[in-house]
């Protein structure tokens, strides 16, 4: 009866233990089904710990605490079968680890089982508070906690200064105004379940089950003492400080990314944008990590412009553009971190440009340009448009021509950049909060002269070809004229005779017709008009004609 | 100035630490004089010895816990904040 006794206790006490471990998945933030799967693994456990113990008195007669450990030392072998069927490729995993806390529970169960179920009460219990409690106590300090609201106190007392060093008095003065006030529910929620999401990393980190964690850096401390530094590239901020592997799917995750108040990240799975997040701590789910670093303080970018004027002389001007990610018009506030619109980052992701560079368009030559390099691809492109509307002497002529301050020619231009800008800027998800040139200096200062000379010659020659395209066109006109005039003239003086011939009602020779023909060429060779116009030689060949056919077609047969 | 708060600081946090294992200790005494069905006033020289031994063994595995958190702990910040000092 004490055997069975015994057996019945290990399995209320492996019932006991399998709800501690339940509870604790919970307050960790695990799933039902991991909750469900250990907790049937440790009752599991349990039952086999209860058989191989009664088997241990009843056939070796081998009874007491170390039987009573040797079987569940033995039974606990179970906790690996999990792990084994559910994270098999996870080489991460230490599976052990679940084995060592099957282990520790029955020890604190033994060690209490010694003094009864009063031991069982007032050791096992509190040792497995202790070690639960004091971990979720102790991981609410391994992460930056969100800041507590600022009337914390409701009006009771000052606020707690967030700048200052946490005492021991402070700490729990805010822990106690948390619980106290009713109108800290949010709070305490918030609170309560970042303590809960701390937990449960720290409970993954030590299987090594998480997901890899990043930290944000934004620049690189080379020299501590002498404080040289120098600033990081976007790739080079994104620092991996822990690897996991980011498919586990069993008693896994989360990840971390830690980022300072003025950066956000942009997660991605590689198949699928998962937003924008932080900044501050950043839990990242399965396959996710942070693609992107964004920095949402203002930027600003200055670079030199190359242009050409409308007459061809090549300028330069320094153009610098302050801009940031779009914020929606909201403002930094202390407390918070720098604002900004979860959409205008996912816009100003997929903006980002890849380019080949040079003629090869192979993989080697491709060139992306980040978000921040938008605004400067932009700007060169409207400056120099606006550049090319201008003569050289429009960019430099006295401001005292123009009546109004802001007509000038530099105006204008930073004007137009301005306006281009926020034509194309929102669209990518970036917000321009200034812009401008400065002075405009011709590239080629001593061979402006040449230049200016050369831009005169070249406007002089095509005016000058263009007078003599013109001349030409005129000429060739009044050439056709002439020549279809005296193609009508000819026609209708010789269509008159010919009617004149047929009214007298005898036959028309037609030797008489090329008579006719001849002495009108000869008419219209005389003419002053014309004759300037012909060969010299005109009048010789029409007398030819002339003699030719007076001679008439028997004269030609004798010959 | 600093450095007196911080030691402060730590005073304070430890003797939290240290009611905390007194709790324990008293608890675990609590336990075993009723499981051996004697009285403070019954202790004799002999008996204290094993009784002490006795009730410290009861809190190892709550002091093994509390030796090994802060230890987890310590090794999870040193890890993600790359702090290579902290113990």
């Amino acid at each position: 009866m004490d055997i069975l006794g015994e057996v019945l206790a290990i399995m209320v006490l492996a019932a006991g233990g399998a709800a501690a471990v339940v509870a604790f998945l919970w307050l960790a933030t695990f799933s039902w089904f991991e909750r469900l799967v250990e907790g049937v693994f440790w009752l599991m456990g349990g039952m086999l710990c209860a058989s191989v113990y009664f088997l241990l008195v009843w056939g070796l007669a081998f009874r007491g605490p170390i039987s009573m450990f040797l079987s569940a030392a033995l039974s606990g072998l179970v906790q690996f079968v999990p792990p084994m069927i559910l994270e098999g490729s996870n080489k991460n995993f230490r599976r052990w680890a679940l084995y060592v806390v099957w282990l520790y529970f029955w020890v604190t169960v033994l060690v209490g089982w010694q003094a009864g179920w009063l031991g069982l009460a007032f050791i096992t219990l509190p040792a497995l508070l202790v070690t639960g409690l004091g971990l979720f106590f102790v991981a609410g300090f391994i992460l930056p906690s969100p800041f507590l609201d600022s009337d914390l106190y409701r009006g009771e007392r000052p606020a707690p200064d967030p700048k200052a060093v946490p005492t021991f008095d402070q700490e729990v003065r805010d822990f106690f105004a948390l619980l106290r006030h009713s109108r800290n529910r949010e709070l305490r929620k918030r609170w309560f379940e970042h303590r809960r999401s701390a937990l449960r990393c720290l409970v993954t980190y030590t299987l090594g089950t998480n997901y890899p964690y990043y930290v944000v850096v934004d620049e690189k401390i080379r020299e501590r003492t002498e404080e040289v530094r120098s600033w990081l590239e976007e790739e080079e901020r994104r620092v991996q400080r822990v690897g996991g592997d980011p498919f586990g799917g069993f008693l896994a995750g989360p990840g971390i990314v830690l980022t300072d108040c003025d950066h956000a990240v942009a997660l991605s799975t590689g198949l699928r944008f998962k937003g924008a997040k932080g900044p501050g701590v950043v839990f990242t789910g399965m396959s996710a990590r942070p693609e992107h670093v964004v920095d949402l303080r203002v930027q600003l970018r200055a670079f030199p412009v190359r242009a050409w004027t409308k007459d061809g002389i090549e300028v330069k001007v320094t153009t610098f553009i302050p801009f940031q990610i779009g914020t929606g018009k909201e403002v930094p506030a202390l407390g918070k971190g720098f604002p900004y619109r979860s959409s205008d980052v996912f816009k100003a992701v997929c903006a980002q440009l890849v380019e080949h560079v040079g003629p090869s368009q192979t993989a080697d030559s491709l060139e992306e340009h980040a978000w921040y390099d938008l605004p400067q691809l932009a700007g060169e492109r409207i400056v120099r448009e606006a550049i090319s509307r201008y003569e050289f002497d429009d960019l430099y002529e006295p401001f005292e021509l123009r009546q109004d301050a802001g007509q000038d020619s530099r105006s204008q231009i930073a004007r137009e950049l301005r306006e281009g800008l926020d034509r194309v800027l929102p669209d990518w998800g970036i917000q321009r909060i200034g812009g401008g040139i400065g002075n405009l200096e011709p590239v080629a200062k001593e061979r402006v002269i040449d230049q200016r000379i050369e831009a005169w010659r070249a406007d002089w020659t095509r005016k000058i070809m263009r007078k003599r395209a013109e001349g030409q066109f005129r000429r060739i006109r009044l050439v056709e004229q002439a020549r279809a005039q005296a193609q009508i003239d000819i026609i209708l003086s010789i269509g008159k005779r010919i009617e004149s011939l047929r009214s007298s009602g005898a036959p028309v020779p037609m030797d008489a017709v090329v008579l006719y023909f001849v002495e009108v060429l000869e008419q219209l060779a005389d003419r002053p008009a014309l004759r300037k116009l012909l060969p010299r030689d005109t009048g010789n060949i029409i007398q030819l004609a002339r003699g030719t056919v007076g001679r008439g077609p028997a004269d030609e047969e004798g010959e | 100035m600093l450095r007196m708060k911080l030691e402060s600081e730590h005073f304070r946090r430890r003797l939290v630490l240290g009611l905390l294992v007194g709790m324990l200790l008293l608890l675990s005494g609590v336990a075993e004089l009723h499981h051996r069905r004697v009285s403070l006033a019954d202790l004799d020289s002999s008996m204290a010895g094993g009784l002490v031994l006795a009730i410290v063994g009861n809190v190892l595995p709550a002091l093994v816990a509390l030796f090994v958190i802060p230890r987890l702990a310590a090794r999870f910040i040193r890890a993600l904040y790359d702090t290579k000092d902290l113990q």
